[in-house]
C-alpha cells in the first residue's frame, strides 16, 4: 500500500507540477536517500559533527538550489539558511544538554527494554539527537527562506529602483503575510503527535505537570517550537541576504552580462 | 474586525500583551516549585568519578560514571534541607542522564538510618519548554507585529481546544466520531486569525476541509483496509486507547497545516487573477496552479520529511547497533511516520486542484472559458 501511495504522489506531482513536479519528486527521493546514508554512517560510529557538517550543506544544495534553480533568490535563501545553521546548532546543543533530552524518552526506554536493545553505542546519544533536531529544522527554515526570497525577487523585478534598505523593509512586510503558513504547517504536525502523547500520559494516570516535564513531550514539542523560532528569524535574514546580493555590483554585472549575451 | 482593531489604535497594546504574558509565565515558572506536589531538588554541587566500563549486549564497551550530587529541597515541608544524591550514568547517556550543578530534578524522598536520602526520578524541564515558548511568542509579536499577534492568538486557541478536548471529552467517542469538529475548529480559527474575514478565507476554508476529507478517504482506502500499519505494536504503549482512530487523527491533524498553506496561496492568487483580469478563466487558473504547485510542493514536502523522519534517528541507530535488519526497522519503527509523511505529501498536492475547483465555483459569475 505504501508503494501505491508513493506512485499516487508521483503521478499527482507530475500532473500538477509538470517537469518541475517530477524534479521535486526526484529531489525528495535523493533527500530521503541522503538521510538513510547519514543514519548508516552514524550507526557505524562516524562522528555526528562530521555527519552534520557534510549533510547540512548537501541538504541545502538539494532542497534549495537543485530544486529551485540557480538564481539570486535561491543563493540568498541558501546563504541565510547556512548563516542561521550555526546559531541553531549552538542553541539546540545548549537546550539538549541543559534540559536533559539527550537519551531515549520514557516510551523508547521501555521499548528498548522490551526489545532487548543494547544501550551500547560508540557516540553520545545527545549528539545523535542534535543531528535529528538540526535535520528537522532544515526543512522548515529552507521553506521559509525560499518562499520569502521568491516573493522578494518578484518585488525586485517590478521595482528595480528600490535600495537595499527598502528591499529589506519590503521583505519584512512580505514575511508578516507569509509567516502564518509556515508556522501552522509545523504546529499542526506537533498537534498530531502531541495528542497521542497527551493521551498516553493521561490514560496512565499521570498529571499534566508530569507530561509538561517529560522528556518525550520536550523532544516532540520543543523541537518544533525551536523550528518555528528559526523560521521567524530566517525571514528577516533572507531579506537581508537577498537585498545584499541583489544590489551587489558584482552580481549586477553578472546579470547584465547574461542579459546582453 | 482585524483591521478595525488595529485602526482603533490598540495595536501597541495587542502587540505587547503576549510579550507581557510570556514574561509573567516565565517568571512564575522559574519559581514554581511550590506549585508541585512532587519533591523538587536544585543541585548545587556535583562530583563525578569513573567507575570502569560496562559491556553492552552488542559487545560495545562504554565508560560508566558515578555522580555524588548535593542539592537543596525547593518545596514541601522539608524545603531548604540539604540532600546528597547518587546518580550513575554511561558515556552514551542512552538510558541514563548526567546532571550538573544548577539543574532541578524531581526526587522521591526516602528516610533511613536517621538520614534523609532521595532517588532522582527525572529532570525538571518546564522552565526550558515554557522559556522556548516565551521567546517564540515575543519574537513573533515584536518582529511580525499585527499578523504575529493574531497568529499567536490562533495558536493559543488551538492549544486550549486540544486541552479542553483531552480534559473533558470521552476519548473513545471523540476519536471515533467527534474529531471532524476539532478539525473544523482548528481550520476556522487559524484561517480567520491569520487571513482575516475575506472571501478568499472562506474559499481556503472550504478547500482545506474538502482536501482533508479526501486525505481521510485515501487513508481509509489504502492504509486502514490494507493492514499496512502494525497497530498491535502500538498496543504496548497505547494500551486500552482506540489505537487506530488516534493514529488516523494524528495523520489528519499533521497534514492540516500544510493543506491550509497551499489552499490560502491558491485562493489569494485566484482573487488577484480575478481582480486583475476582471474574469477568471480555466487556462489562467491552470497556469497559476502549475506555478504555485511547483513553487510550494518541494519545500513543503521537505518540511514533512525532515520533521517526521528525523525524530526516529536515535531509536533507529540503536536498533541497527543491536543487529536489527533495516527492513524490520522500516516495517516496525518508521512505518508510522512514513504513512504520516506520504499522506501529508499527497494532501499538499491534492490541495492544489481542489482549491482551483473551489475558486472556479466561487467566481463562476465572472468566469469565461
Amino acid at each position: 500500500m505504501l508503494m501505491v501511495l508513493l506512485a499516487l504522489l508521483f503521478a499527482l506531482m507530475v500532473l500538477i507540477g509538470g517537469r518541475r513536479g517530477a524534479a521535486a519528486f526526484g529531489v525528495l527521493l535523493l533527500t530521503a536517500l541522503l538521510c538513510a546514508v547519514g543514519v548508516l554512517l552514524l550507526s557505524y560510529g562516524i562522528s555526528p559533527t562530521a555527519v552534520l557538517a557534510v549533510s547540512c550543506p548537501l541538504f541545502i544544495f538539494l532542497t534549495i538550489l537543485l530544486q529551485n534553480g540557480f538564481h539570486v533568490k535561491t543563493f540568498a535563501a541558501a546563504a541565510s539558511v547556512l548563516l542561521l545553521l550555526i546559531p541553531i546548532v549552538a542553541v539546540l546543543a545548549l537546550i539538549c544538554s541543559h534540559a536533559h533530552i539527550t537519551g531515549l524518552d520514557e516510551f523508547q526506554t521501555s521499548q528498548a527494554e522490551n526489545s532487548y536493545l543494547s544501550s551500547g553505542v560508540q557516540v553520545k546519544l545527545g549528539a545523535i539527537w542534535l543531528v535529528s533536531l538540526v535535520w528537522g529544522e532544515l526543512g522548515a527554515v529552507a521553506d521559509a527562506s525560499v518562499t520569502l526570497a521568491s516573493a522578494l525577487n518578484e518585488v525586485d523585478a517590478a521595482h528595480p529602483e528600490l535600495t537595499r534598505a527598502e528591499l529589506i523593509r519590503s521583505g519584512l512586510q512580505i514575511g508578516r503575510g507569509m509567516i502564518g503558513a509556515t508556522i501552522n504547517t509545523l504546529v499542526f504536525i506537533a498537534f498530531g503527535e502531541a495528542v497521542t502523547l497527551c493521551l498516553l500520559y493521561l490514560s496512565d494516570g499521570y498529571s499534566w505537570t508530569i507530561l509538561l516535564n517529560s522528556k518525550s513531550f520536550f523532544q516532540q514539542f520543543g523541537g518544533i517550537l525551536i523550528s518555528c523560532e528559526s523560521c521567524l528569524l530566517a525571514m528577516p535574514l533572507t531579506a537581508a541576504c537577498f537585498a545584499w546580493l541583489a544590489r551587489s555590483k558584482r552580481v549586477q554585472a553578472i546579470r547584465s552580462r547574461r542579459f546582453s549575451g | 474586525m482585524k483591521k478595525y482593531v488595529f485602526r482603533a489604535g490598540k495595536s501597541r497594546l495587542l502587540r505587547f500583551l503576549p510579550v507581557l504574558a510570556a514574561a509573567l509565565a516565565s517568571l512564575i515558572l522559574v519559581n514554581d516549585a511550590q506549585l508541585y506536589s512532587e519533591t523538587i531538588v536544585r543541585i548545587t554541587d556535583e562530583r563525578t568519578v569513573s567507575v570502569g566500563t560496562v559491556l553492552g549486549d552488542n559487545g560495545i564497551r562504554e565508560e560508566a560514571f558515578r555522580q555524588t550530587l548535593t542539592g537543596t529541597i525547593q518545596n514541601g515541608g522539608d524545603r531548604g534541607a540539604v540532600l546528597t544524591l547518587q546518580n550513575d550514568y554511561t558515556r552514551s547517556e542512552v538510558k541514563t542522564t548526567r546532571y550538573r550543578a544548577g539543574d532541578q530534578v524531581f526526587v522521591r524522598l526516602q528516610s533511613g538510618l536517621g538520614q534523609k536520602t532521595a532517588v532522582i526520578l527525572s529532570a525538571k524541564r518546564d522552565v526550558w519548554l515554557v522559556g522556548a515558548a516565551a521567546v517564540f511568542a515575543c519574537t513573533l509579536c515584536l518582529l511580525y507585529q499585527g499578523s504575529g499577534v493574531w497568529l499567536a492568538a490562533s495558536l493559543a486557541f488551538n492549544v486550549a481546544t486540544i486541552f479542553l478536548m483531552l480534559r473533558f471529552c470521552n476519548v473513545n467517542r471523540f476519536f471515533d466520531r467527534g474529531w471532524p469538529l476539532l478539525v473544523v475548529a482548528f481550520c476556522a480559527a487559524t484561517l480567520l486569525a491569520v487571513n482575516g474575514f475575506h472571501r478568499q478565507t472562506l474559499g481556503a476554508m472550504v478547500s482545506t476541509l474538502v482536501t482533508t476529507g479526501l486525505v481521510f478517504l485515501l487513508y481509509q482506502l489504502t492504509i486502514d483496509r490494507s493492514g499496512a500499519v502494525p497497530y498491535d505494536l502500538m498496543s504496548d504503549t497505547l494500551g486500552s486507547l482506540p489505537i487506530e482512530s488516534v493514529f488516523r487523527f494524528s495523520v489528519i491533524a499533521g497534514s492540516l497545516g500544510a493543506i491550509m498553506d497551499v489552499s490560502v496561496a491558491i485562493h489569494i492568487s485566484a482573487e488577484e487573477l480575478a481582480e486583475r483580469r476582471g474574469v477568471l478563466d480555466i487556462r489562467a487558473l491552470w497556469q497559476s496552479m502549475r506555478t504555485i504547485g511547483a513553487d510550494l510542493m518541494g519545500t513543503m514536502m521537505s518540511i514533512l520529511l525532515f520533521t517526521y523522519l528525523g525524530q526516529n534517528l536515535p531509536i533507529v541507530i540503536l536498533k541497527i547497533n543491536s543487529g536489527y535488519a533495516v527492513s524490520a526497522i522500516f516495517q516496525y519503527d518508521l512505518i508510522f511516520d512514513v504513512v504520516r509523511f506520504l499522506l501529508g505529501a499527497v494532501g499538499i498536492v491534492l490541495a492544489i486542484p481542489v482549491s482551483e475547483g473551489v475558486a472556479l465555483l466561487m467566481y463562476r459569475g465572472r468566469r469565461t472559458c
